[in-house]
């Protein structure tokens, strides 16, 4: 239609749209469209199409199948039960209260999402295992817990509630006191406003970050690998790595499971988008207010000890038997002071040493993640905000879609996908297909904030910059640009910490030659060298988190980041 | 804003580029890495033919190699399990070659298409520390002194584990894990999930670990120790075996060469494996020291997936 | 584009011809016509939703047109009819927004260097210019400061320099004062006034605002349902309104439909004529009349040709409003101004000002009457 033409000329960025598509249907469909073939096509790895659909047919017909999709949902929920448990009332003391140190606890629940889930697991296992930590040094032995569905579930409630945290914090930030307080001009007690007018306003943001916890936990692989295996518990994940790990390789059979965890992960995340369009009164209130916020008076120890306990579980204690593992001579030697010493360390960073160059790999491929995420995510976002027609539908499917994509399927799609021989040049056995893979994992971080940043900025903006003679490339430069960049500089600090020790997609797809940290960790523990793999985990930990953490606090917008 | 990220991506791109350093083979292994490394530093340093290395386990490496079926990568192939050396023989996939470094290696231990690297054996994992008496053989551990004190490497899991499982149901039917589970033994998964809480003392040892990852933790002064079975164990040969599909057949062959050469075998042996050519020394136990099960592959294989069933049935997976 | 086709009369500023508008299936726009010469300024005024906005930003270039065509200073900018469109940033524009959308990350006088910048003036040139145009608006010496240390009207004041910094051959005012409180409003469109008189700007003014659009407008365009019902000057509006909603919107007094019975104008359900036949129009039996304020005239109770019971009186400064119903000749409330208060239930005669009463046509559709703006 001539208007839709028109229209599209107005923004008079279509090459600049049509390669973000591009390089989107490149990172995003292409590798997704091969899982999809696999599942269907068992031979499709030999570049054949015979027997269609037996592959198919055989993994959904294994009776364990059913057991393996209830337990992870099942896992799912008890995380997000244990998220909004822990988290909530952490939010609510945070936000509407004098809560004295509010910045500092803002900066421990940060750092449970540094600490990789499958590290922060090994430091449970050392700590509450028979003769681990805890018993070595109180008597106390907590493997019975540890080693059970609860346990999985506490554990990995740990590692995600920090998103519930922020989610909490921001949108009650949002809504504020205020309508809280009509209520009470109306008769309502403090408790019942709270509970009748000041929670509901806060559910729409409060139920995306559950999903989004929902969705991290049935993607997670090492905490239900390590724990649940014990326990008897197999997950969806848990049963894609078998069919892949495992002799004989069932690469359709890993497809077909795949694309059922696909399916679930695309329930919670539409969901999820649901409830937020519906109602998102974060977004209509604006700017957060200044808010009022109330003593705690009699309360304030208990609450403290409260915080100070969550802290201690979520952070301290992983960090603690991280390190301590990494320090001790060896293993069997214990906590004993003799048994001390630097030499995982020195190990590490003697010149040459493969945990160098690995640490060095993976500082490289996460900022180049995060630049490469930050200015797709943040181009895909104002074309999907921004755009008109029809295009834009397709952007925004393809920006979100890697939300419901675990890295363990992008892994085998790229595989799939970018070793087919009639490629002319592949990424493949290249340090860039690992690239590819964290890109197309984490894009929907920056995807999200640059959503909501540009959501936040109104139109007239780019209108004035456009009638007073800029051009739309350099309306997004000079404009819309700077006004995202904060938002985007979170988002990418957020992929930079992730990325850098991504170990599930980076076992399949390393080229050949090539180490990254999580690689590296992995071989170590592999190989029975617990402490070295701790002590390249306790510097890559340190490194990841504090190099954001500096840039954050220089911006200060902590709390910007989940 | 846009332009400063957009170099500063350009430029680390191009640093990456220059970490994948062209290479002349391709080496997929299932082996210690620190083997790896040493033969291959060892390699280029003798011919000058570069190598590069894809080291995880030996199910993560095939999934890489089915994934790749299509457009194949790899050249050369150390695998920690003779099964997978069979398996691509029996699909054609494999090139005959015969190094002349292999004569001293026993027959048992070579065939048309693939030769043994080392030998691993599979032993009991013991932790000095713990408190029980020293295992001799595998019977020991359903007494009650290692009660919840036992973990047993998941035969789903390890090819060599299986044979163990095998070979001992074979002889002895299922009495021995029957008994094993009623004394609390658990299945730990993969064979470090099994050893890693041993070493901290949370199980007093592990039934049936892979013997030279536990020698290098003990050389570095973990307090264990490797008990080799009276009653008998089973050994897992690592198969070398080069490509068809390679396009580089003479360099893969002279690397097969390297390994089995006198300077190859020794780091072999340093790193605790037993070597394949019976005339290097190797400090540690070997194939003549051990007394070995009788592995019938022929009767085995075909019935893994009911062997792992009773075994998972057993242990109430 | 042949020349000949791109070309329109090089004395209008702005012309607009036959441009429709949709979004999805809804038609925001319907056929507007106009023409503003230059040196002019003309308000489009009318309630929300009735497209003055939407014609704003298809001038601006923040739209492009369904049908019709727009031209800037005699050329051609975008017609539907060939695709042919000039984005925003060609045409030269400045433009004053209602949320005056300055940009929170740069300075004010960053805010206002801008269109200066995007037309490659130099710096030092830009400087003076800048603090010239802060100067105009009586914010001299404010370059520094950032847009979220100022007030609502301050900031307006620096959307003001922004868009006339560059002197642009047209300006374009997107209701820059609605929200701003109405002191404030009062004092700005005098400061407005005086700028668009000192420049001699052309603009384009959008405004519900009947009085902001009467005490700074050449013409005003009153718009209703995406149609330009009327356009002329202030006075005419006034004098002349085309159709009784212009009338009722610019609450120029009370319209009533009215039938002709015997030799008089009845209100339905009366019991008395309103007026005499003789004082409307012949030939017809219904029409609807514009009583305006100035056609009624308080006189004493029993005189005067009607009948009327004070309803309420409100005092506004220099006048009292009093607010009429007339019980005999039919249930509408009337409103008059008056120099003294009247008590509710109060009963006054009124005297008919026949020339100050209009008629209009009933039932039929009005034709539209878009006469050219006085010159």
């Amino acid at each position: 239609m001539k208007a839709g033409a028109a229209t599209g000329r107005i923004s008079g960025t279509g090459p600049l749209f049509w390669a973000v598509t591009g390089l989107l249907l490149l990172l995003v469909a292409f590798p997704l469209a091969f899982i999809i073939l696999q599942a269907i096509f068992p031979e499709i790895g030999h570049a054949s199409l015979a027997r269609p659909f037996s592959g198919m047919v055989a993994a959904l017909g294994d009776w364990k199948l059913l057991g393996m999709a209830r337990n992870t949902v099942a896992l799912g929920i008890m995380v997000m039960a244990g998220a909004a448990l822990l988290a909530i009332p952490l939010g609510v003391f945070r936000v509407l209260f004098r809560l004295p140190l509010g910045r500092f606890w803002d900066l421990c629940f940060l750092v449970p999402f540094m600490i990789p889930p499958y590290i922060a697991t090994l430091g449970w296992i050392m700590t509450l295992q028979p003769r681990g930590y805890l018993q070595q040094l109180t008597g106390i032995n907590g493997a019975g817990f540890l080693f059970s569905i609860p346990g999985v579930a506490f554990v990995m409630v740990l590692s995600t509630f920090p998103v519930v945290y922020f989610a909490v914090s921001r949108t009650l930030e949002a809504v504020g006191q205020r309508y809280g307080d009509v209520a009470r001009v109306f008769g309502a007690s403090p408790l019942r406003a709270f509970w009748r007018i000041t929670l509901p306003l806060a559910t729409p943001g409060l139920a995306a970050s559950l999903l989004l916890v929902f969705a991290m936990a049935i993607e997670e692989y090492g905490t239900p690998a390590a724990l649940g295996r014990r326990a008897g518990f197999d997950v969806l994940v848990t049963g894609v790595d078998n069919r892949i790990s495992d002799w004989p390789i069932d690469l359709s059979g890993a497809a077909v499971l795949s694309l059922l965890l696909v399916g679930l992960s695309l329930i919670a995340f539409f969901t999820q988008l649901r409830i937020l369009s519906r109602r998102n009164y974060e977004t209509t209130g604006g700017k957060p207010q200044a808010i009022e916020r109330r003593p705690l008076g009699l309360w304030t120890v208990p609450v403290l000890l409260f915080f100070a306990f969550a802290a201690f579980i979520a952070c301290a204690v992983p960090l603690l038997a991280i390190l301590a593992t990494a320090l001790q001579r060896t293993l069997s030697g214990g906590l004993a002071f003799g048994n001390f010493g630097l030499q995982n360390f020195t190990e590490i960073w003697s010149q040459g040493s493969d945990g160098l160059t690995a640490l060095m790999s993976s500082l490289s491929l996460g900022v180049s993640t995060a630049l490469i995420t930050g200015l797709l995510g943040a181009l895909a976002s104002y074309f999907v905000v921004r755009g008109t027609g029809r295009g834009r539908v397709l952007l925004d499917a393809l920006s979100v879609l890697p939300n419901a994509l675990p890295g363990v399927v992008v892994a085998v799609g790229l595989i799939l996908a970018w070793n087919q021989p009639w490629l002319p040049v592949s990424p493949y056995n290249t340090p860039f297909i690992l690239l590819i893979a964290y890109c197309c994992i984490l894009l929907p971080f920056p995807v999200r904030y640059a959503n909501a940043a540009f959501r936040q900025i109104g139109t007239s903006l780019e209108s004035a910059a456009r009638v007073a003679g800029a051009g739309p490339v350099v309306t997004l430069r000079r404009i819309l640009g700077p006004l995202v960049a904060p938002s985007m500089v979170s988002a990418m600090l957020l992929v930079f910490a992730v990325a850098s020790r991504e170990l599930v997609a980076s076992i399949l797809v390393a080229p050949v030659g090539m180490t990254t940290v999580a690689t590296f960790i992995w071989r170590q523990f592999e190989q029975g060298s617990v402490g070295l793999g701790m002590a390249m985990a306790f510097t890559a930990i340190l490194i990841t988190t504090a190099l954001p953490l500096i840039v954050l606090i220089a911006m200060r917008r902590t709390r910007m980041v989940l | 804003m846009l332009k400063k990220s957009l170099l500063s991506t350009l430029v680390i791109a191009g640093s990456l580029v220059s970490v994948a350093a062209h290479a002349d083979i391709t080496i997929y292994t299932a082996g210690p890495a620190g083997l790896i490394k040493k033969l291959t530093d060892g390699f280029t340093a003798d011919t000058g033919i570069k190598t590069d290395v894809f080291q995880s386990t030996t199910g993560k490496v095939m999934a890489r190699i089915e994934a790749e079926a299509a457009n194949p990568v790899v050249d050369v192939l150390i695998s920690a399990s003779w099964d997978t050396a069979n398996d691509f023989t029996q699909r054609g996939l494999l090139l005959p070659y015969t190094s002349p470094n292999a004569a001293k290696v026993p027959d048992f231990l070579k065939s048309e298409t693939a030769v043994a690297q080392g030998i691993s054996a599979l032993g009991i994992v013991w932790n000095t520390k713990s408190g029980t008496p020293k295992p001799a053989d595998w019977a020991d551990l359903t007494r009650p002194e290692y009660k919840d004190l036992v973990n047993i490497p998941d035969p789903a899991q390890s090819g060599s584990s299986f044979e163990l499982t095998a070979s001992l149901v074979a002889k002895d039917g299922w009495d021995l894990f029957k008994k094993l589970n009623d004394n609390g033994a658990i299945i730990a998964g993969a064979n470090a999930d099994a050893l890693n809480p041993v070493l901290q003392g949370a199980k007093a040892a592990v039934f049936g670990a892979v013997d030279y990852i536990a020698m290098g933790s003990q050389a570095k002064g973990e307090s264990i120790e490797v008990i080799f079975p009276a009653s008998g164990t089973v050994i897992a040969p690592r198969p070398m075996m080069i490509f068809k599909s390679s396009q580089h057949q003479d360099e893969a062959r002279k690397f097969i060469d390297y390994v089995l050469s006198e300077k190859g075998q020794k780091e072999v042996a340093a790193t605790y494996l037993m070597p394949a050519r019976t005339d290097i020394p190797a400090d540690r136990p070997l194939i003549s020291d051990l007394k070995i099960l009788p592995v019938d592959a022929g009767s085995i294989y075909p019935k893994r997936d009911e062997t792992l069933a009773t075994f998972a049935k057993t242990f109430g997976k | 584009m042949s020349g000949i086709s791109r070309r329109a009369e090089a004395a209008e500023a702005v012309t607009v011809r036959n441009v429709s508008q949709d979004y999805g299936t809804s038609r925001v726009l319907n056929g507007v016509d106009f023409a503003l010469p230059t040196g002019q300024v003309m308000a489009l005024l009318g309630p929300s939703g009735c497209g003055k906005t939407t014609l704003l930003r298809l001038v601006a270039g923040l739209l492009a047109p369904s049908i019709g065509s727009v031209g800037i200073a005699g050329n051609l900018v975008a017609d539907a009819s060939t695709g042919f469109f000039l984005p925003p940033e060609k045409r030269g524009l400045g433009m004053v927004f209602q949320d005056y959308a300055l940009w929170p990350h740069m300075t004010i006088g960053e805010n206002v260097a801008f269109p200066l910048e995007m037309r490659g003036i130099g710096r030092s040139e830009r400087e003076t210019r800048v603090e010239a145009a802060l100067q105009r608006v009586g914010l001299g010496g404010f370059g520094a400061r950032r847009p979220s240390d100022l007030s609502g009207g301050q900031q307006q004041r620096v959307a003001i320099a922004r868009a006339i910094v560059a002197e642009p051959g047209l300006v374009l005012f997107d209701e820059p004062l609605s929200n701003l409180d109405r002191e404030l409003r009062e004092q700005l469109v005098g400061e407005i006034g005086e700028l668009v008189a000192t420049l001699g700007l052309t603009a384009l003014y959008v405004t519900h605002d009947q009085a902001e659009a009467f005490s700074l407008a050449d013409s005003v365009a009153v718009m209703r349902g995406g149609h330009i019902v009327q356009a002329d000057s202030p006075e005419q509006l006034v004098a002349q309104p085309a159709t009784p909603d212009v009338a009722e919107f610019l609450k120029l007094g009370t319209v009533v439909e009215v039938e002709a019975h015997g030799d008089g104008w009845w209100l339905p359900g009366a019991v008395e004529a309103l007026l005499p036949r003789s004082l409307g129009p012949a030939g017809t039996d219904d029409a609807v009349l514009l009583l305006t304020r100035s056609a009624l005239r308080p006189v004493a109770s029993g005189e005067g040709q009607l009948q009327a019971v004070v309803r309420r009186s409100q005092f506004r400064g220099d006048h009292h409003l009093l607010t009429l119903v007339l019980p005999r000749a039919g249930e509408i409330e009337l409103s008059l101004t008056s120099d003294r208060r009247a008590q509710p239930g109060e009963r006054l005669g009124l005297a008919l000002v026949p020339e100050a009463l209009r008629w209009f046509a009933r039932s039929r559709p009005v034709p539209v009457r878009l006469s050219e703006p006085a010159l």
